[in-house]
């Protein structure tokens, strides 16, 4: 077992790497605390759709990643974890993203038996066609709450206007008629492949037993040790162009939307890549942050309301910055934002800047204090080689003039894709 | 004066004002907080507040109105990290500065400040439909609390809304001021930064203040369908409870309704969502402040009307056949372990520390714990006896399938 302690944080890290690869760590938090959270991720989310196994690329429908992560509860008895979690006392739950899958639990007493049913649920994937039926039923509704939902409405179709080929032009979930091609087939070749133990990284964070940890996964590596069969998620080249330029539609809103993207090419390597990342997010807020004066500006000139927003993405190498506005000027308001973000530097100040870095520090250090929301990140940071303490380094190590060449990439290289939505009466209430 | 010394990474400054609840002012009340946020009498947009966070390694505040019983609450909560992570030893007066600056407000607040923000609730108010699931509930609402003020959101209604002038918000101001008040701060503190809040803050005759609870109205069983273009049937089902936080059988009701819908082994998780794939969410909720649980599933429309059957099915299973005595075990499990992880997490600890105080006596965990042991399946026989159907409200889309 290896200690790491962040003086800076007051923070240590206990590491184990057990003999079958999984990687195990450990952010234990002192009494009075009384609670645990636990959460084994793999790298393996909506993005992965196609992968080569022995020269072989195979492909598994959209949505495969999320389905998995609803059918793994399964357990060969005819049982269902979820439940068993809840008999335990255990509040759990899991989450797919592009990148990764994370299955989690909080406990205040039962720590020891959660992290066994975990293990066993995972260790023991049991897929039948009755109950991949019945999860196409239940996964299907949640595909239509999300239809139901604008914003995700829009957020899809403004992915897939801006990529050709990446697959973050896929729901995460899929689609109605993308789950009804999965079967029991599709959820063992990914199991397989993608929750090898190599791959499994669980955190646990909060009020722990170091000893008897030790203990657990002492006896556990002894009972799971196995060989890792290699594999490389395939992502098709993408084009430097954006797939629309350029598309409105009517759909049944009350106030007029608008969302424009920015698609940017991303480095290589992970360390550069959140650089730009983090940078891509101070330029932000530099310049449409509510402490801008274009913010400012943009409301009184009533191109934007309060709902206002704008982030950066970085999905694998699909990286992009985002705009979101309710607003009844789309064409003005796409000139005024492409205007502030080519002519940056009118806009932007090195007092600014530094405060912004401050800004960062605090927000860290929120992070820090939610044992949950630290241990997702560390986990999720962990998957791309990075310790969670190093993005703070990263970020601090990123100058002005770091920021301003950045800005300069979104202006050279101009990729923008814009989704107008105008209202429609609909048929109920005309 | 509630000072939590708790080893969080960050500092919380809290107040909680108490006010009679009137209707008519609830829309001024609503927006106030917002407008005390974002301005102090040195600090005078939004922009240079934002800039004055931002300085303070992003400070932040957070607001929240409520209604509970007959009083009006308003919380205004300050965020900041702990001044160890800081090198400027100036760092915690300013931010004790800024928080005493903002929750005790002069007259002649922005008036572009409240423009600007009673556009805000205007336009919120005009996208509801946008969310369905907010909506529907709104919807809901007027129909299930028929006979109540519980109908109108805390907020008001848009005509309050838009009515709202700069003129009456002077008045608005004085009341807050001299509503009674509670302070709530959360952190690591020294003795030196305790000295330093308790002469900087006093509380007002927040001791006396205790809300009155009364159970929601009955009203007669009904059932409304609202339409809209959308893909999914919301359901909402409302039950009258009579039984409040107030009442010896609080712990029980809770422990019913997390049987029931409050948990992800909930029997209507269990049977509607698991064994039949009727729906991805449902869930149940216990109000027990107005004496009510509300269903909620998000179905498909093909399916709504075997959906609700289903779901009355399973209470009326639960409340005739009664609970199992591992049910019953597991639930108290459940809100043990929700009680006790509540602890771990600064912002319910502040928002906790004045709501008990609200409903004495204060419990320690211990206690609390014994209380929920304590329920027997025989209490929640008496629970379920007393809930009764009122409202089945729809929201969905265009379908054949009018009639229910």
């Amino acid at each position: 077992m290896k200690t790491i302690y962040n003086r800076r944080f007051d923070d240590t890290v206990y590491q184990i790497k057990l003999r079958n690869g999984m990687q195990v760590h450990i952010l234990p938090k002192d009494k009075p605390f009384l609670s645990t959270f636990v959460t084994l991720s793999v790298p393996f989310g909506g993005l992965a759709l196609q992968f080569i196994v022995d020269e072989k690329i195979e492909t598994i429908p959209a949505g495969s990643a999320h389905f998995f992560e609803h059918k793994i509860f399964a357990m060969p008895n005819g049982e269902d974890a979820f439940s068993l979690f809840s008999s335990l006392g255990l509040d759990a739950n899991a989450m797919t993203s592009y990148t990764e899958t994370a299955y989690l639990f909080k406990t205040t007493n039962g720590l020891l038996p959660g992290l066994k049913l975990l293990l066993e649920m995972i260790d023991n994937p049991h897929f039948t066609n009755e109950n991949i039926a019945v999860e196409k039923q239940i996964i299907a509704e949640e595909l239509d709450m999300y239809l139901d939902d604008i914003d995700t409405v829009m957020t899809n179709n403004l992915y897939e206007n801006m990529y050709h080929n990446h697959p973050i032009k896929h729901d995460i979930g899929g689609t109605k008629k993308s789950i009804q091609e999965i079967d029991k087939e599709t959820l063992n070749r990914i199991y397989e492949t993608f929750y090898q133990f190599n791959q499994r990284i669980l955190v646990i964070a909060g009020n722990v037993d170091i000893k008897e940890l030790r203990d657990f996964f002492h006896t556990y590596d002894q009972n799971n040790n196995v060989k890792a069969a290699k594999f490389k998620i395939f992502y098709p080249k993408e084009p430097k162009s954006v797939v629309k330029k350029h598309e409105v539609k009517q759909m049944p809103v009350f106030s007029p939307k608008l969302m424009l993207g920015f698609k940017l090419t991303s480095p290589k390597k992970t360390t550069e890549a959140i650089k730009e990342h983090i940078a891509a997010q101070i330029l932000l807020n530099l310049l449409f942050g509510k402490s801008s004066s274009t913010y400012q500006q943009l409301l009184e000139e009533k191109l934007i309301n309060s709902q206002f927003h704008c982030g950066a993405n970085q999905e694998h190498n699909a990286f992009f910055i985002a705009f979101y506005a309710e607003t009844k000027y789309p064409s003005k308001l796409k000139k005024a934002i492409a205007n502030i973000i080519f002519n940056f530097e009118e806009y932007i100040s090195q007092s600014a800047f530094e405060r912004n870095k401050r800004s960062f520090i605090g927000q860290f250090i929120y992070l820090l204090n939610n044992v949950d929301r630290k241990a997702m990140l560390y986990a999720s940071y962990l998957h791309k080689r990075i310790p969670l303490y190093d993005v703070l380094d990263i970020q601090q190590s990123i100058t002005y003039e770091y920021v301003i060449e950045f800005a300069r990439k979104i202006k050279k290289q101009n990729m923008a894709s814009l989704i107008y939505i105008k209202p429609k009466l609909s048929k109920v209430e005309k | 004066m509630i000072i939590l010394n708790q080893d969080f990474k960050t500092i919380q400054l809290a107040v909680y004002t108490t006010q009679e609840d009137e209707i008519t002012w609830r829309s001024y009340r609503r927006v106030l907080p917002y407008l005390l946020v974002n301005q102090t009498e040195k600090i005078k947009t939004k922009r240079e507040m934002s800039e004055y966070l931002e300085n303070l390694y992003e400070a932040y505040f957070s607001v929240q109105s409520e209604v509970i019983g007959n009083l009006y609450i308003t919380s205004i909560i300050l965020t900041c990290i702990h001044p160890n992570f800081v090198d400027d030893p100036t760092y915690f007066d300013q931010i004790v500065n800024l928080f005493k600056a903002v929750v005790n407000p002069k007259h002649n607040l922005s008036a572009s400040i409240f423009e600007e923000e009673k556009r805000n609730l205007i336009e919120r108010w005009q996208t509801l439909k946008e969310n369905k699931q907010a909506y529907g509930f709104q919807n809901f609402s007027q129909h299930f609390y028929v006979e109540s003020e519980n109908k109108i959101s805390v907020g008001g209604r848009l005509s309050d809304v838009k009515k709202m002038s700069y003129d009456s918000l002077n008045q608005v101001i004085d009341a807050f001021n001299d509503s009674p008040r509670s302070y709530v701060f959360n952190g690591r503190f020294s003795q030196e930064l305790i000295t330093e809040l308790n002469s900087t803050f006093t509380e007002s005759n927040s001791n006396n203040v205790k809300p009155t609870l009364v159970v929601k109205r009955k009203s007669r069983t009904k059932t409304h369908i609202d339409r809209l273009e959308m893909n999914q049937a919301l359901l909402y089902l409302g039950y009258r409870l009579p039984i409040l936080r107030t009442d010896e059988l609080n712990d029980a009701a809770i422990l019913f309704n997390t049987i029931l819908g409050g948990y992800a082994n909930s029997r209507l998780f269990r049977i509607i969502r698991e064994e039949m794939g009727l729906c991805y969410a449902i869930n149940s909720i216990y109000n027990n402040m107005q004496g009510s649980i509300v269903i909620y599933a998000g179905v498909n429309q093909k399916e709504r009307d075997k959906s609700i059957a289903a779901i009355r099915g399973v209470v009326h299973h639960l409340v005739t056949a009664g609970i199992t005595e591992e049910e019953l075990n597991e639930a108290k499990e459940n809100q043990i372990h929700s009680l006790k992880s509540s602890f771990d997490m600064q912002s319910f600890q502040t928002k906790r520390a004045f709501s008990s105080a609200l409903f004495p006596p204060v419990l320690t965990l211990e206690k609390r714990i014994d209380k929920i042991n304590s329920v027997t399946k025989k209490d929640l026989e008496v629970v379920a006896n007393a809930l009764e159907f009122e409202t089945l409200y729809v929201l969905q889309g265009e379908t054949d399938e009018d009639n229910l």
